[in-house]
């Protein structure tokens, strides 16, 4: 299998002075064609940044970063577009359509800033509808259709142009069980069909679609284990929290157990902490007893 | 390229579309900039125009004595600034100027035009304030080519008697009658009897100082016994001998004017075409000054295009953000708010130009004036519009476009 993504030792680091905020640290990662890749940890451990940087959004701050045969790290922003707009489709959690567009131009954006004829572009366009089941949705605005609907419009616009990567962050984040099932076997059905696709996730339950999870902390990759379709590893039913937090009863377990449990490269405590509320407390199991394992490479 | 230009046009339409209070509201600015040019333009083409037609008629031969240094002239003797204002308020034309010229060995015909002050009642006591008394002679209708209609012009045997010829809108207003020959009138405290009315005089709106169709007019010499005075003279209109040309009678009236006026330059003669020359350079002064303000409520037009841009681009931060995940460049997306600021303008300059058309037709019915759209005056206003609009829309969209794809996918 070819790598189509391929980071060394990638650093990305905001501010400037003494305010300055790690959000990645030194992350080497390769992916393969065709990998479904759960990312999992908690808020602020680098997910979004990392996500980010893979998409072209972003730059890293040192490393490099090469995406299929190319080293895009010191990319113009035009290429960066260009990249993105080529090899890349994105799904979000907050769906992202343009609430002016109807489903199928949201679906045809892509294909008209590539310089796509009209009715190519539509016609492609409703061919992608179709694979997510919505081929009656075609003309229905953003705030007509349902949460499920227009996650599905947005994987449609996401795989329009035949990207060679979809990055999904949080796609079932804000639909219901049922809708988040129909989100997920559409994914699973590129997946199959030979996509590669880097979700991030905070449901455990998720990562039976993948073929391999990530966990990360403070910018941080500490675990890294393929598991087999259709499997939850324990690990991710744990949130990949295995290691004692700095709660006051892991505290009270002693500081060699704490010095114990950090992996060999986890990063040093933060100076700053970004200050976002932990929105999925239930994901982040205390689980202080269980088995330490070092870090894979 | 192409492609992107119209689906980006499209996208604009729709943007405006869906924020059509606001779009209105902007492009209001722009449509009351657009009119007011246009509307000032046309009026201004409209009475050059006019000027032009009412001058066809006058006598080519025809030397006219202003008050007031109106004109500069090259050493050559052509115009070249002309100054109208300095004809206002001042009478420095006299009755001795007026006799001094009619000795003039070359000059045929000399008439002279004063403003007598006060006001004309019928005999029922009622006015007509907008009328003008002109004391003038018998040579007039002659020397303006203008026929009286009914009745006839007073004789220089009748000069002395009181006998009044009026304009056909005097007839019209003071007499509610168009024929009303034998009917009394009175002029500071005397009697006339309406001896003919002149034919509807050939008007623009910069006919110099009166409008004949609003005047009465008496012999200079009954002017002279009731008002104990030479009333002042505003122009005098002389025709050279039959031989002569205009060029020498006017360089004769010169010399002697400025003899006579201890060399001072107060006065302007003009020959046969030179009258229009200085309406038509009024005219195009005046309409150039208004046109100026009018330009100026375009540009307020224009700020406020860029001010709702602004506040375009900072609400569809996210929408950025997401077109920019989606592999649109900067300069896309650079180009989309620019396409869109021009489609505001460029409508409300095509909504001006109909406002402004609808303001000619109006003035057209209300007033005597005619006010003519050219197809440059259009495609200059329109394509002036979209110019405002390319300017003022280009802050904004670098904006726009140099805003990070990351914080603004953030953006709430």
């Amino acid at each position: 299998m070819a790598t189509v993504i391929d980071l060394k030792e990638v650093s990305r680091i905001y501010g400037f002075g003494n305010a300055t905020t790690v959000a990645l640290e030194d992350i080497s990662l390769g992916i393969e064609k065709g990998e479904f890749v759960a990312i999992m940890g908690p808020s602020g451990s680098g997910k979004s940044s990392l996500l980010h940087i893979i998409g072209l959004l972003d730059r890293p701050t040192h490393g490099t970063y090469t995406l299929g045969s190319r080293l895009v790290s010191k990319l113009r922003p035009n290429r960066l577009a260009k990249a993105r707009r080529d090899h890349i489709g994105f799904v979000f959690q907050s769906f992202n359509l343009l609430p002016r567009l109807t489903a199928i131009e949201n679906v045809a954006l892509p294909l008209a800033y590539k310089g796509m004829t009209q009715t190519k572009r539509l016609k492609q366009a409703s061919s992608a509808l179709e694979r997510v089941g919505l081929s009656d949705r075609e003309y229905f605005y953003p705030k007509a259709l349902s949460g499920g609907q227009a996650q599905r419009v947005a994987i449609a616009r996401a795989l329009v142009n035949s990207p060679s990567l979809i990055i999904a962050d949080e796609p079932t984040g804000n639909l219901d069980s049922l809708s988040s099932r129909i989100v997920m076997e559409i994914l699973a059905e590129l997946h199959a069909t030979g996509s590669t696709i880097l979700m991030v996730t905070h449901n455990p339950e998720l990562t039976r679609y993948a073929t391999r999870v990530l966990y990360m902390h403070d910018g941080c990759i500490i675990y890294d284990e393929k598991t087999k379709l259709g499997e939850v590893p324990a690990r991710a039913r744990s949130g990949g929290e295995e290691r004692p937090s700095s709660d006051e009863d892991e505290q009270l377990a002693g500081v060699s157990a704490f010095i114990n449990a950090i992996p060999a490269k986890a990063a040093p405590p933060r100076k700053v902490l970004q200050p976002k509320t932990k929105k999925r407390k239930r994901a982040v199991r205390k689980t202080a007893k269980s088995p330490k394992r070092k870090l894979r490479t | 390229m192409t492609l992107l230009l119209n689906s980006n046009a499209r996208m604009a339409l729709q943007s405006i579309r869906s924020n059509k209070l606001r779009s209105l509201l902007t492009m209001v600015g722009i449509i009351i900039g657009v009119s007011s040019v246009i509307l000032t333009i046309s009026l201004g083409e409209g009475i050059r125009r006019q000027v032009a037609d009412t001058n066809q008629t006058s006598n080519d031969s025809l030397v006219t004595v202003r008050s007031g240094q109106i004109v500069k002239r090259s050493a050559d003797g052509v115009i070249t600034d002309v100054n109208y204002l300095a004809s206002l308020g001042v009478n420095t034309l006299t009755y001795q100027d007026y006799e001094a010229i009619g000795k003039l060995p070359n000059a045929g015909t000399v008439v002279p035009l004063s403003t007598v002050s006060g006001l004309a009642t019928n005999f029922e006591g009622e006015s007509y304030p907008e009328a003008t008394v002109v004391a003038t002679t018998a040579k007039l209708p002659e020397i303006i080519n203008q026929k009286v209609v009914y009745g006839g012009f007073f004789q220089d045997s009748t000069s002395s008697r009181r006998v009044a010829i009026i304009g056909k809108r005097v007839a019209e207003e003071l007499f509610n009658e168009n024929v009303p020959l034998g009917k009394l009138l009175t002029i500071r405290g005397h009697d006339f009897v309406v001896g003919g009315i002149f034919d509807e005089f050939k008007t623009n709106p910069l006919s110099a100082v009166t409008d004949f169709n609003k005047a009465i007019f008496i012999s200079y010499t009954t002017a002279q016994s009731i008002t104990s005075a030479n009333p002042p003279i505003f122009q005098l209109l002389i025709t050279p001998k039959d031989d002569v040309s205009a060029e020498q009678i006017a360089e004769a009236t010169t010399a002697l004017l400025l003899k006579n006026h201890g060399n001072q330059q107060d006065f302007t003669v003009l020959k046969g075409n030179e009258t229009a020359i200085v309406a038509r350079n009024t005219v195009a002064i005046a309409t150039s000054f208004v046109a100026g303000i009018a330009a100026i409520s375009l540009l307020v037009g224009g700020i406020g295009i860029m001010n709702i841009m602004f506040v375009n681009v900072t609400e569809r931060t996210r929408e950025i953000g997401v077109r920019k995940s989606l592999g649109a460049t900067n300069r896309q997306i650079y180009h989309q708010f620019l396409i869109e600021a021009a489609v505001i303008s460029t409508v409300g300059g095509i909504v001006g130009i109909i406002v402004a058309l609808a303001g000619n037709a109006l003035l057209r019915i209300t007033t005597d004036l005619q006010p003519a759209v050219t197809w440059q005056i259009v495609a200059l206003a329109v394509g002036v519009s979209a110019i405002v609009g390319i300017i003022f829309g280009t802050i904004p969209a670098v904006k726009a476009a140099r805003k990070d794809p990351i914080e603004s996918l953030r953006y709430e």
